[in-house]
């Protein structure tokens, strides 16, 4: 087991080279640089002001010696400094990610209360309209902008209940209830799309259970149905279910964009779009490591769940 | 004398449904489904609507007017008018051009571009595919919208430059699926026998390969659509695809956004726009997917 993790992290490695070389130099090819975008602000200055700007951060660097040089702070636990802000890209990082991790988990835990029995009754009742409706709203969520749905959810919140929650970012520890004003709609939006994709897979796996010879035999051997539903068939039904909601997972901590910039919330998406915008390299770097960290150790984490799930399958 | 004619009369259209193009059979199942024929139909409007825009729009889509923030239905706007007196019926019918026109073009360039990735990948195999793969893996590892936003930022905004990011991250997400599927049908006998004749690899790719894998393409052709038409909505929603004055529903939807508790219908009728389309493709999608592939009733 502690074998195989670690093969898997080595294995993982070459895979987040590219990603960093990659998103690093097709940054590199913008026109203009962050120091073109910080001067542009501060009216008439001469070149040399430009080139002396562009040595203090490091630019005047090659791309290599740069990636080397990001490299070398990687393992020394460094990711340097913001160019635009100056502040440390980790703390930047350890900041914002607790906006983004706090929306995931209460997103999934939208989506999962909500998809797991939609997908469940969807398959033991197939072609009732229990199931069609269930099959309607799961292809509605897919189909739905999220901002849409965010506009309108402000708009019926503002003009119709005229009353809208307290926006931007409260630790919850400093105000329980503001922060959960703050995410509990994002939550419920972006759960939503998630419980779209999720009860649709586990409707699926399920109809595929249900017709397993085992499931049968649960019944013929007059198990109550509850039993045959949740103990022998719902268990064999969760493997591709966590595939896809492990699979949603870098979405969910780095590609809410809008829904973090509709609703204010500081997120990891949001300091990626701000960051690119203004060709921050260190920031952007930062967050396509933290990301695709994510991607790899979530991976990881499904495949090893499956182990707890179907005791059959072993790693070593 | 009567049973017997009628024995003929099936055996004859027995043999004339089996001697049916598997593609004609499965567009008949379509068809008939009454949830892809009613999307189908959804679909077809769309594109006459886009289309014929030009023609049976009642505005011009630029054309600026006194009438501001007009409500809808009064003084022949069916769905109001924006803030600086656009038609939003006419921007609409001109947003469906530019939506249909990202999904086409994305889902093409996507499909054709992760067929051959797939293909090639998957037949190659060995250290070629592994290098593939290991690229496809960074790729993925980095949020699809944020990949997009770098790749515009170093083009440059407009439609068509946020078709391209969206179709490079649909041709790699396609071509993992395609490779996938070329694995399991490169290890039939038939594949074995064609290679022992002789075949050269690139007719065992073409001739042998790639017909079997035809369903699973498809299925990402019919479900590329919506996915396409909502990145580019969020693309233009934060001002990264189509430029303005141009009428795309994701740019609408977000300027709509500024005035929705005085007018809200600015924002809710391209929603509304982006929402039926994609959902009629989905749904289309999913009944592709159901005469295609049976195994994967329901799945995404």
């Amino acid at each position: 087991m502690g074998r195989y993790i670690i093969r898997r992290i080595v294995v993982a490695m070459p895979s987040l080279a590219i990603v960093t070389v990659l998103i690093a130099g097709l940054l590199r090819l913008q026109p203009g640089d962050v120091v073109m975008a910080r001067l542009s602000e501060s009216g008439y200055l001469t070149q040399e002001d430009v080139d002396e700007m562009r040595r203090e951060l490091g630019l005047d660097k090659s791309f290599p010696e740069q990636y080397v040089d990001w490299v070398t702070g990687v393992f020394q636990g460094d990711l340097g400094v913001s160019l635009w802000t100056g502040r440390d890209v980790l703390e930047t990082l350890a900041t914002r990610s607790r906006v983004s991790i706090q929306l995931a988990i209460m997103s999934m835990v939208v989506a999962i209360c909500t998809a797991i029995p939609l997908g469940i009754i969807s398959a033991v009742k197939q072609d009732s309209w229990m199931d069609y409706i269930a099959r309607l709203f799961s292809i509605t969520g897919l189909s739905v902008p999220d901002f849409f749905l965010a506009t309108m959810l402000l708009y019926v919140l503002s003009v119709w209940v005229g009353w809208l929650p307290d926006f931007g970012y409260t630790p919850p520890w400093e105000d329980p209830w503001a922060n959960m004003q703050a995410f509990v709609f994002p939550a419920l939006i972006v759960g939503y799309r998630l419980s779209a994709i999720t009860a649709r897979m586990t409707r699926s796996a399920m109809l595929e259970v249900l017709r397993q010879d085992y499931v049968r035999t649960a019944r013929a051997k007059g198990l109550v149905e509850r039993i045959v539903i949740f103990k022998h068939a719902l268990r064999n039904a969760l493997i591709p279910v966590i595939t896809i909601i492990g699979s949603q997972l870098t979405f969910l901590l780095g590609g809410l964009v809008i829904i973090e910039v509709v609703f204010s919330l500081p997120g990891v998406g949001t300091l990626g779009f701000e960051a690119i915008q203004v060709r921050d390299y260190p920031v952007v770097q930062g967050v396509v490591f933290f990301t695709a960290i994510l991607f790899i150790t979530s991976n990881l984490l499904v495949d090893l769940s499956y182990a707890i799930i179907d005791p059959r399958i072993r790693y070593s | 004398m009567a049973s017997a004619a009628r024995v003929e009369d099936t055996t004859f259209s027995d043999l004339a449904a089996r001697q049916r193009h598997p593609a004609v059979d499965a567009t008949i199942k379509i068809v008939k489904s009454p949830v892809g024929a009613g999307s189908g139909v959804v679909i077809l409007i769309l594109i006459a609507v886009a289309l014929s825009a030009p023609y049976v729009s009642p505005f011009d889509p630029q054309a600026i007017s006194r009438d501001k923030f007009v409500a809808p239905g009064v003084e022949g706007h069916w769905l109001g008018s924006d803030g600086i007196g656009r038609d939003i019926l006419t921007r609409i019918m001109y947003g469906a051009r530019i939506s249909l026109y990202v999904g086409f073009l994305t889902v093409g360039f996507g499909t054709l571009a992760g067929a051959v990735i797939g293909l090639f990948s998957g037949f190659a195999g060995g250290w070629i595919d592994l290098v593939i793969q290991r690229v496809v893996d960074a790729i993925q590892s980095f949020p699809a919208i944020l990949l997009a936003m770098a790749i515009v930022s170093v083009i440059g905004p407009s439609t068509t430059n946020g078709v391209l990011a969206i179709a490079l991250i649909v041709a790699v997400n396609n071509s993992r699926v395609i490779r996938g599927a070329v694995l399991s049908v490169k290890e039939n006998t038939y594949i074995e026998a064609a290679r022992s004749i002789g075949a050269s690899p690139l007719r065992v790719m073409m001739q042998h390969i790639l017909p079997n894998v035809v369903a699973p393409i498809l299925i990402l052709v019919s479900a590329g659509f919506g996915s396409a038409i909502l990145i580019e909505g969020a693309l233009s929603f934060l001002g990264l695809a189509t430029q303005p004055p141009d009428a795309s529903w994701g740019l609408m939807l977000s300027r709509g956004r500024e005035s929705i508790e005085t007018s809200p219908w600015l924002a809710l009728f391209p929603g509304l726009a982006i929402a039926v389309t994609v959902l009629s493709f989905n749904l289309l999608g999913d009944v592709v997917r159901d005469v295609l592939d049976p195994r994967l009733r329901g799945s995404r």
